[in-house]
């Protein structure tokens, strides 16, 4: 009889000591962080201003591999991880498929003032806000202004700069090109600039009208011309930025991040580096970049949502979004550390980077874009080698994608 | 009470095999898009249907088709050079057979990385090497063409897997007894006489079982495609596993990434039962 009091006895603190330490503890899932000291250092802060302990799970660096482990903890409704940083291209279908959870209650629209506007719209989906902006990044033109005095102004303009002073193994126009989300980005940003969307307000699909046409064509004939090299193709962000670093590139497109690498000890291009924003199609409507970012989110699945919840506002609130800035050199999501004289002392560029900002659009905000992605990377893919022509590959992934892209 | 003993080994299947495959069986007849979770409705063999009319799914099993015959037939006649050159007595034969093995213990996904920068159209190994040699006029994108991806593909997993082509037929010819070949010897059959009459017969069920494994495994490829072109260019290496892998984790369209899973488990069904009849068969014959 004792002997079953005592295993009763040890079995309920097990039990309450389980239970103690799930209610003090909150696990965030993320990619590992450019300077994973300056994290470590914030979450340490957290632990002591809170008594919440948090468990980091460290995520591939490749997005597509993130997505591809969320989906399998969120689709298996798993309780271990609390919050997640996730690209803002998944929000809408996280949101839609229930895995995420609404936080309009914990961070009502008056608490909303120094976000950035286009991130902050960028986590919203039918009207409800489903994460918090942590960090944003916008398409930029980087050029070579010991080359070329002034950044062109329109895309017609680039090509014909770089076609002019390309050679001796510099080439003209380096971007990403391989059948990924870069390749989509870097095709949506011609299609914008140039007045064209993907999807009217109604659903109805616009992507292969004629701006679809005149930015694929554009692309395509970067590429057969030789403007930009054949290797483009097989490029990703982190390729296509090795060629530029290495100086054998006029013009690069990339994300704002680069700008830091750029400017690097070592780097070859080191002070002879421009950055623009991306061109206009026509000169009068200014150029589109696109944004890009990471924003926190609570599981839906998540048995300590207000911890959770403690833990994104404390790593989004102006403190620590200064200490990623300054230690780590991210963008913040607040307008007002974009006048913090710490900040810009320790990024002079970001005074110009916020200018790029200001006209950074999203993608299409719709539960399907990484399937309507995927339909474009394979489309945009078979124009840029040759298997079609642009109004074809534009035809035929416009048809896939009204398979599945509700219409209202 | 024979039945009975049975029970562990079935209930195991079961639960690892017959379960999982049943589930995907069912989510298959259904409209199972993540997007929507609360419309999930029976649609019978729909999901089939859309797969067997898309020509993404036939052009998948096409490029699979010739990845699989591909690697598999020269992986085999390397793997058969290797192995009747390590089977000799030479010396550093301990070596030799420790270092070919190498590729094939790496991890693919390390192996793929590395092929990925031999092709690198800059600083790729493979254009240094065939400029150098004067093969090539001017360096190739060899993963940015269409017709170029798919071969270069299946040089990379030849150069993985011929090891363990070689060690599958290593071990059928160590199983041979030497005293066959003495035999040959004194009735005056000798070298490729010797080669063609007595090596090759008794390799027969090794290679049998190398074939079958290796057409298994390259049916399925995925990490090596994944990693090097994500199935690209222009959709040119899209396997049936990484369009299976694209249904599921990046459409989130459930019920058709399973029915793309059941049909390459009968894809899968088939060729194993083929090749297991085609050595009966070779086995009744001889």
């Amino acid at each position: 009889m004792r002997r079953i009091g005592c295993c009763l006895l040890v079995a309920g603190l097990l039990a309450g000591l389980h239970g103690w330490a799930r209610a003090e503890s909150v696990t965030l899932a993320q990619f590992r962080q450019r300077d994973q000291q300056v994290e470590n250092r914030l979450l340490k802060e957290f632990e002591a201003a809170t008594g919440i302990r948090v468990e980091q799970r460290i995520m591939p660096a490749s997005s597509d591999l993130q997505h591809q482990q969320y989906v399998t903890w969120l689709a298996g409704r798993d309780r271990s991880v609390d919050v997640y940083l996730i690209d803002l291209i998944w929000v809408a279908e996280f949101a839609s498929a229930g895995w995420i959870l609404p936080l309009d209650d914990r961070l009502p629209a008056t608490a909303r003032g120094d976000f950035l506007p286009a991130p902050l719209a960028s986590a919203v989906y039918k009207g409800k806000l489903y994460a918090v902006p942590r960090f944003t990044e916008s398409g930029l033109l980087y050029y070579r202004k010991d080359l070329i005095p002034t950044a062109p102004a329109t895309w017609e303009e680039l090509r014909g700069l770089a076609q002019a002073k390309r050679g001796g193994g510099v080439a003209g126009y380096v971007f990403q090109g391989k059948q990924y989300e870069g390749l989509v980005v870097n095709f949506l940003e011609l299609l914008w600039s140039a007045g064209g969307e993907v999807l009217g307000p109604d659903g109805r699909i616009l992507l292969n009208g004629p701006a679809g046409v005149v930015a694929l064509t554009y692309l395509v004939e970067l590429v057969g011309s030789g403007t930009a090299p054949r290797g483009v193709i097989t490029y990703m962000e982190r390729e296509s930025l090795q060629e530029f670093l290495e100086g054998r590139a006029l013009f690069h497109r990339n994300w704002s991040y680069a700008w830091s690498l750029v400017h690097r000890e070592g780097s070859k291009v080191r002070g002879k580096v421009g950055v623009a924003p991306l061109p206009s199609w026509d000169g009068r409507r200014p150029g589109a970049a696109a944004l890009g970012g990471w924003h926190l989110a609570i599981s839906a699945y998540s048995e300590r949502q207000d911890a959770a919840w403690r833990l994104i506002r404390f790593l989004t609130d102006a403190r620590a979004q200064k200490a990623k800035a300054i230690g780590e050199g991210r963008l913040p999501t607040l307008a007002s550390l974009y006048a913090d004289p710490a900040v810009l002392e320790a990024n002079p560029h970001f005074a110009a980077l916020r200018q790029g900002l200001a006209h950074a659009r999203h993608r299409p905000i719709t539960p399907f874009y990484p399937r309507l992605s995927a339909v474009l990377q394979t489309s945009l893919s078979r124009a840029l080698v040759g298997s079609s022509s642009p109004q074809e590959a534009l035809d035929s992934a416009a048809r896939e994608i009204a398979t599945f892209v509700p219409r209202e | 009470m024979r039945a009975l003993y049975s029970a562990p080994a079935l209930g195991l299947v079961g639960a690892v095999f017959l379960l999982p495959v049943g589930q995907a069986l069912w989510t298959s007849l259904h409209r199972v898009w993540r997007q929507v979770p609360h419309e999930t409705p029976f649609v019978g063999l729909e999901n089939y249907r859309l797969l067997l009319a898309s020509d993404r799914f036939w052009a998948a099993l096409g490029h699979t088709t010739v990845f699989t015959a591909g690697s598999v037939a020269v992986e085999l006649v390397l793997g058969l050079g290797l192995a009747l050159l390590v089977h000799r007595k030479i010396r550093g034969r301990g070596v030799l057979r420790a270092a070919v093995l190498i590729p094939w213990v790496l991890p693919t996904v390390v192996s793929s990385l590395l092929w990925g920068w031999i092709y690198h159209d800059r600083y790729g190994l493979a254009n240094h090497l065939l400029l150098t040699l004067g093969v090539l006029a001017e360096p190739r994108v060899w993963l940015g063409d269409p017709a170029l991806a798919m071969a270069a593909a299946i040089v990379a997993d030849v150069w993985k897997t011929t090891p363990y082509v070689a060690l599958i037929l290593l071990t059928g010819l160590q199983a041979v007894d030497p005293i066959v070949y003495e035999a040959a010897a004194l009735d005056g059959a000798a070298g490729a006489r010797a080669f063609r009459h007595l090596t090759l017969p008794l390799l027969l069920p090794s290679m049998a079982v190398a074939l079958m494994f290796r057409t298994l495994d390259a049916f399925r490829v995925f990490d090596l495609i994944y990693v090097l072109t994500r199935g690209g260019p222009g959709g040119s290496t899209e396997t049936v596993s990484v369009l299976a892998y694209q249904l599921l984790f990046q459409d989130l369209d459930f019920g058709r990434g399973a029915a793309m899973g059941i049909l390459i488990l009968a894809a899968g069904a088939m060729i194993g039962t083929g090749y297991l009849w085609a050595l009966r068969f070779a086995r009744g014959a001889g």
